[in-house]
């Protein structure tokens, strides 16, 4: 048995946690929310270049042909710097097309692997895209669970604008048929891909809130002290410690559930964002009423990752729709 | 990542669950704070024993199975789940076992491990004192030098099982001019010898679930010192690592409690399908923290089985478990409505019983805001108050 992740998946994070130091680190992050484009230069082609966006793009595709176990530590640190990339989206977007096989894969796979193909994912739980109007092609659910790709000029998007600038969202409006469905997949699967994933990113973001928090209370004095000295400050950080460190196994756990299709993978997926998203509110919270009104400013880097745990544990699923969907398995059995 | 159960394990939890089923008392039995429920509880152990389920961990020499930490965490799943009684020799085998094994001499195993596997002697803890709860080692409880052994004097409190139990193990400062965690000694005792004199205190819900203990002189031989002289705050923490660890509170327990309150969710729901709908996510949010205890666990077994120390961890691990049984029992007596307070009821009274226990965890073993500033100072690096 083993629950974290292995040797050669460690490694991968690593190597994308020391890229996103290198150029996507929170001012790089900062210039990416005041800019139209929204991203950060250059960091699509890396990561294309170091098997990021190749994952789970099968070996004949020009892939890694790696399993959602495999990037959970990418995602991790994803979160962790709140890239401002479709990251979750073509990932999920390339493991759905690798399973439809066939010429939507021939056609997008090897483009997805060299970073010159971005996905846009609309699998519901709710109404909007992810990514959408950075997307090259469209992956949508249709109101019976199946799967349609679509380009972004045979759809009419009506984009949202996020508090959290480092997302691209959007309304769309398409018609399904015959033509744009993708044969022998199922939505509702690679929705649970995608929840997972966004779980892992929540669980990077919360040690990010927490690792600022900490930094703050052993720099800032008051009293003549510094205020992590002070147990009420203190507790409120161990207290998150204690959040996020009970989320993670649940994370790992999903992300195997997943992978190896567990008959209770939609249960444990849901329990996995449920989890990661309530240590990252935590975390969020607490983060700021440690910062107190430096936390509360513009100019402080800290809010860039609270908005982005409120648009993560609001969307792909709120925190009640994750729970319900819990409910319904544990309580609902016999 | 792969959580499969090996055919290896399988198969042990199936020998677990047929001795379980084959044994497992059908009336539950009288309470552990009572003369007849110790004693009836006491032959339960024995009965553990002979099937030599008492101690899995242990080495077989000592009645145990040699079992690791994943067969362990197996046994109590199945434990639990089969509702079998309370383990009434807890402070023995989780406890004080742990430290005999690291410290003890040949003498010492050999005279306590099995009498203790087999319940004949019950351990209680003589930890905290009147004025050292939180802060032990402010402990001024006395150890003096006679020839052949030591003389104990002072007074001992909140000690658990301690109304009757047979043995005591407990830390006295054993050297008049030290102060804190240094010169403190590790003494086993009888709390029959002479100069004990215990006095049992009724718990929150009115049984004597402990006991404050005076020692007047108490005569202890040298043999019976664990470790070191003077090295006795070493000596204990090496049991209260394991005891905020993992072995104090296994998953095993709360996903047996979680899905007792799901079986009351579903009954609820069919008798009074209002309250049942108020109660719904705090039901299912107690069974995910119960799962999550579980993987959390599973993960900490894990690391300690490639060799990683269980560190400051085992802080955050008590926090979440002693809140997960509140969390757990609160919602228990929700469901209930008005019969919550009833003990004449036959489903309130141990949703009852539960919640008054679960309310000792954020206390006893390190208050939960000591475990937070060990947390925060250890883990998360910042400076002492």
């Amino acid at each position: 048995m083993r629950l974290s992740a292995d040797e050669d998946a460690l490694a991968f994070g690593q190597s994308v946690a020391d890229l996103y130091k290198d150029i996507a680190d929170s001012a790089a992050l900062r210039a990416a929310w005041d800019s139209d484009a929204g991203r950060i230069p250059g960091l699509w082609a890396r990561l294309a270049e170091i098997g990021v966006l190749g994952a789970m793009v099968p070996e004949d595709y020009g892939g890694l042909g790696l399993d959602l176990r495999s990037v959970l530590p990418v995602l991790v640190a994803s979160g962790w710097n709140a890239v401002p990339e479709p990251l979750v989206e073509t990932l999920v977007g390339s493991a759905l097309l690798a399973a439809a096989g066939g010429s939507a894969a021939k056609q997008w796979l090897p483009a997805i692997a060299e970073g010159a193909a971005a996905v846009g994912l609309g699998l519901g739980p709710g109404q909007l895209v992810f990514g959408a109007q950075w997307a090259d092609v469209l992956i949508l659910r249709d109101p019976v669970g199946d799967a349609h790709l679509v380009e972004p000029s045979q759809v009419t998007m009506n984009p949202a604008t996020s508090v959290d600038r480092g997302i691209r969202v959007a309304h769309v409006d398409w018609s399904p048929s015959p033509a744009t469905r993708l044969p022998d997949v199922n939505a509702d699967d690679f929705l649970d891909v995608a929840i997972v994933g966004v779980a892992a990113q929540l669980v990077g973001l919360a040690q990010t809130m927490l690792d600022l928090g900490v930094k703050y209370a052993l720099q800032r004095e008051q009293f003549g002290k510094v205020i992590g000295s002070f147990q009420a400050v203190k507790h409120q950080l161990a207290d998150v410690y204690v959040a996020n460190s009970f989320a993670r196994p649940v994370v790992a756990r999903a992300a195997w559930s997943v992978a190896t299709d567990q008959p209770s993978s939609w249960r444990d997926a849901s329990h996995a964002k449920f989890a990661a998203g309530r240590a990252a509110r935590l975390s969020a919270r607490t983060a700021l009423q440690v910062h107190a009104g430096i936390g509360y400013t513009y100019e402080h880097d800290l809010h860039m990752y609270l908005k982005r745990t409120w648009s993560l544990t609001s969307m792909w699923g709120d925190q009640a729709w994750h729970r319900t969907r819990v409910a319904d398995a544990v309580l609902e059995e016999e | 990542m792969d959580l499969t159960e090996s055919a290896e394990l399988a198969s042990w939890r199936d020998e677990v669950r047929t001795w379980l089923a084959a044994n497992v008392p059908t009336d539950p039995l009288p309470s552990l704070d009572t003369e007849a429920g110790f004693a009836a509880h006491r032959v339960w152990e024995q009965r553990l024993y002979d099937a030599r389920l008492s101690v899995v961990t242990w080495p077989e020499e000592y009645g145990g199975r040699g079992a690791g930490l994943l067969e362990w965490l197996v046994f109590e799943e199945e434990y639990w789940g089969a509702g079998a009684p309370v383990r009434v020799s807890q402070n023995g085998i989780f406890l004080l076992a742990p430290t005999i094994f690291e410290y003890g001499t040949d003498l010492i195993k050999d005279r306590f491990l099995t009498p203790m596997a087999k319940a004949e002697e019950v351990w209680a803890q003589g930890w905290s004192e009147p004025n050292a709860g939180s802060d032990l080692a402010s402990l001024r409880s006395k150890a003096e030098r006679v020839d052949g052994g030591w003389r104990l004097s002072g007074q001992k409190t909140w000690s658990t099982r301690g109304a009757f139990a047979d043995w005591m193990f407990g830390l006295f400062r054993s050297d008049p001019e030290s102060n804190r965690h240094h010169g403190l000694t590790y003494f086993l005792f009888p709390l029959d010898a002479d100069g004990v004199t215990v006095r049992p205190i009724r718990q929150l819900d009115g049984e004597p679930g402990f006991a404050e203990v005076f020692l007047d002189n108490v005569f202890v031989p040298d043999e019976h010192v664990l470790g070191e002289v003077g090295q006795g705050w070493s000596v204990a923490m090496a049991t209260t690592t394991s005891e905020r660890g993992l072995t104090l509170r296994s998953p095993g327990r709360f996903m047996a409690s979680a899905k007792r309150l799901v079986d009351l969710y579903q009954d609820t729901a069919d008798r009074a399908p209002d309250t049942a709908a108020a109660n719904a996510d705090a039901v299912v949010e107690a069974w995910m923290d119960a799962d999550a205890y579980r993987l959390f666990v599973l993960a900490s077994a894990l690391k300690a089985i490639d060799g990683e120390p269980i560190g400051a961890e085992s802080s955050a691990n008590k926090l979440f478990w002693s809140q997960l049984d509140i969390a757990i029992h609160q919602t228990g007596l929700d469901l209930l409505a008005e019969r919550a307070t009833l003990e004449s009821d036959q489903t309130a009274a141990p949703w009852l019983d539960g919640y008054q226990f679960a309310l000792a965890g954020p206390i006893y073993a390190g208050t939960n805001e000591v475990q937070r500033n060990i947390i925060a100072e250890r883990v998360l690096g910042l400076p002492r108050s």
